[in-house]
């Protein structure tokens, strides 16, 4: 399991344009699926580093890079990517709170 | 054919996880999207998508497309929504193929259009069926463009000049907040043009089954710890569950990485073949540090795939999938039943890779020779064009079986067999069942309002059960130039009333156990026939003046009306007076 994650404060997940759940297997389909409710993506504040990605660890241990996906009503929504090149793990809001060896990649 | 996805949801597991079987799911899994056994086509599982309220629930596959080509059945429920709703969806980044289904004021029908282009429709559309649907969306060009075909009847091409553009992902389900509840099974996807349309065809699901030929010492074992071996503790009993996370497992726990266990699947009787996907479901005994371990897909070239090669060490099930290639042969029915999974390969078994589940998912054209078959449950055909079920064979073990409304010739030169259950045939034209066998071992056997000619030539049998002809037309088995027609009911009740004259002429009816009734028949309608009765009742009432001439009746009870009452009076001279005049008349 990811240590430090999912972040206390993180907004509730699912984003209510959603729906009742969504889950993915990787990075790259979150990214298109939530693109098609019209969410963009944005580099994490100091804050939100803070907060969400400075002491999370992947489920190997390794640091994190954040990523913060964008709601069309402005609600901010933390991602984060093991920073370890062989493992790209993805940490997500739901469980079991990462998607897997290389879902992280771009 | 070159498929880049085959799904028939056979493994009966719908996740995101590894991503081996879908990459997004929108919907909660179990309240409002499910793969469940009652929403199959074929095989033993289907997708069902029931959103109670208004909600986004679809799956999501990534595909990598200019063209992308596509099959899937799809089936409403049978109270048809009131509300609009999507279907299917292909998307790039700036545009889709969208395929819904719209209320239109109660005429329902589906649609299919690009983004906000011109709707294109296909009406008339019935609950609870299932419909095919064929598509080609082509983004490659600066008009995109949808060929679209429902059950193989081309539909209304849908355009839109749009910048071409590449498609991402293909979406089942109900791509809008939208309330429904839509089935779809046997779906099959290809980037490859002239693969369209794909026609009518399925996905099968075939499970290991049997050792393959492994390459193992003591270093690959059960879940139970026991070494893994081809003979007496093969790796099929660990890696064939269905659904496909099931407790058990194969683990390596050591050795070579040349090491393996290798399965046999289970052998398709599918002869056109368009191509198959393995899938794995794996986990590890920890979740950390990474390990490495593989599972391969060995064709009968000799030729190993990765389904997975990598770091396995999730703490819950993961799936992995990949398309097999394709033999240098071809797709065949031999390469598919050739087709071997192994797992093992491990350089790095800390912690201890699982491997829980292996299955191919095979998709197949159906078309002559295909087998109909269902064990328990209700099969129902009605209204077929002729033809339809040329040279098949339906069997049935269990259950009802219906045919209704059929034309001439549909069931012409095929078998009808019943083992146990009802079978009912109604208002077949002329020749239905010419040259056709009809058997039932156990069970009700019905054939009512026939023409003429309806049981030409053919032989009906009945092993244990009942069986009755009601109303059939004169000659109804008639067999002319002295053939040898033969109704037989070794147990059972055997029923023939209302035919009119000549319908059992020059015919044998024979009941070795059980009643064998006829009643109200005209004159002539036994003339040199026989009834023989070795065990059980035999009665004939109300027959008409001639009715057993020359016949041989073994005399149970005979008479007139008056039979009916119990008073045979002076029957055999009743008959032998009646036969006398039937000869003087005939002289």
């Amino acid at each position: 399991m990811p240590l430090n994650w999912p972040p206390a404060t993180a907004p509730t997940w699912p984003p209510p344009e959603v729906g009742t759940s969504l889950e993915c297997s990787d990075l790259r389909t979150l990214v298109a699926v939530l693109r098609d409710l019209g969410f963009t993506q944005a580099a994490p504040t100091s804050a939100e580093n803070t907060a969400f990605f400075n002491s999370a660890r992947c489920d190997h241990g390794d640091r994190v890079t954040g990523r913060m996906l964008v709601s069309p009503s402005g609600v901010r929504y933390p991602l984060a990517v093991c920073r370890d090149a062989a493992h790209r793990d993805l940490l997500v809001l739901w469980p079991p709170y990462y998607a897997g060896a290389l879902s992280g990649v771009e | 054919m070159t498929p880049i996805w085959i799904e028939g949801f056979e493994h009966g597991v719908l996740s995101t996880a590894g991503g081996g079987i879908v990459n997004a799911i929108s919907g909660t899994v179990g309240t409002n999207i499910a793969v469940t056994a009652d929403a199959k086509r074929t095989g033993g599982y289907g997708l069902r998508v029931y959103p109670a309220v208004s909600t986004l629930v679809n799956i999501t596959k990534n595909v990598t497309a200019t063209i992308l080509v596509g099959r899937f059945y799809v089936k409403l429920p049978s109270t048809l929504p009131t509300a609009d709703h999507q279907i299917a969806r292909a998307m790039t980044a700036s545009q889709q193929m969208i395929f819904g289904y719209n209320y239109n004021a109660g005429s329902p029908r589906f649609y299919m259009m690009v983004n906000a282009g011109t709707p294109r429709y296909f009406s008339g559309l019935a609950a609870d069926t299932w419909y095919r649907v064929d598509f080609r969306f082509d983004v490659s060009g600066a008009t995109s463009t949808i060929d679209w075909q429902i059950d193989g009847v081309d539909q209304t091409q849908a355009t839109r000049t749009v910048a071409a553009s590449s498609i991402t992902i293909f979406n089942l389900g109900i791509s809008i907040a939208a309330i429904g509840n839509v089935y779809y099974d046997d779906v099959v996807l290809s980037a490859t043009t002239g693969d369209y349309p794909i026609g009518a065809g399925a996905v099968v699901g075939l499970s290991p089954n049997a050792a393959g030929a492994s390459n193992l010492d003591t270093n690959i074992e059960d879940n139970g710890s026991v070494d893994v071996n081809d003979s007496t503790n093969p790796a099929n009993i660990e890696l064939d569950d269905v659904p496909f996370n099931g407790s058990d497992y194969i683990k390596q726990i050591g050795g070579a990485s040349t090491l393996y266990a290798a399965v046999a699947f289970a052998d398709t009787a599918e002869t056109t073949i368009h191509g198959a996907q393995a899938f794995l479901a794996y986990t590890s005994a920890a979740a950390s540090p990474a390990n490495s371990a593989s599972a391969k897909i060995y064709d009968e070239d000799g030729v190993e795939t990765d389904i997975f090669t990598g770091d396995m060490s999730e703490s819950s099930a993961f799936y992995k999938s990949v398309i097999c290639r394709t033999p240098t042969g071809g797709w065949d029915q031999a390469a598919v039943n050739a087709l071997q999974g192994r797992v093992g390969y491990a350089t790095d078994y800390a912690p201890v890779p699982y491997w829980q589940g292996l299955m191919i998912q095979v998709a197949y054209a159906e078309g002559a020779g295909y087998t109909l078959a269902v064990e328990p449950g209700s099969y129902a055909l009605s209204g077929q064009e002729v033809g339809i079920l040329a040279d098949h064979k339906i069997a049935m073990e269990v259950g009802d079986y219906a045919l209704g409304g059929l034309d001439v010739g549909t069931l012409l030169g095929r078998k009808l067999a019943i083992e146990v259950g009802d079978y009912v045939l109604t208002g077949q034209a002329a020749e239905f069942l010419r040259a056709a066998r009809i058997g039932a071992d156990g069970g009700t056997y019905i054939l009512s309002g026939l023409s003429a000619d309806v049981l030409f030539d053919r032989l009906i049998s009945l092993g244990a059960g009942a069986y009755v002809l009601a109303g059939q037309d004169v000659t109804l088995v008639y067999v002319p130039g002295g053939g040898a027609y033969i109704i037989t009911a070794d147990g059972g009740i055997y029923a023939v009333t209302g035919q009119g004259a000549g319908v059992l002429l020059g015919r044998r009816l024979a009941a070795e156990t059980g009643s064998h009734v006829i009643v109200g028949q005209a004159a002539d309608l036994l003339r040199d026939g026989r009834l023989a009765a070795e065990a059980g009742g035999v009665v004939l009432i109300g027959g008409d003046l001639g009715l057993v001439y020359s016949g041989v009746i073994p005399p149970v009870v005979i008479g007139r009306r008056q039979a009916a009452q119990g008073v045979p009076r002076r029957a055999p001279q009743g008959m032998a007076k009646r036969a006398a005049e039937a000869a003087r008349r005939t002289n």
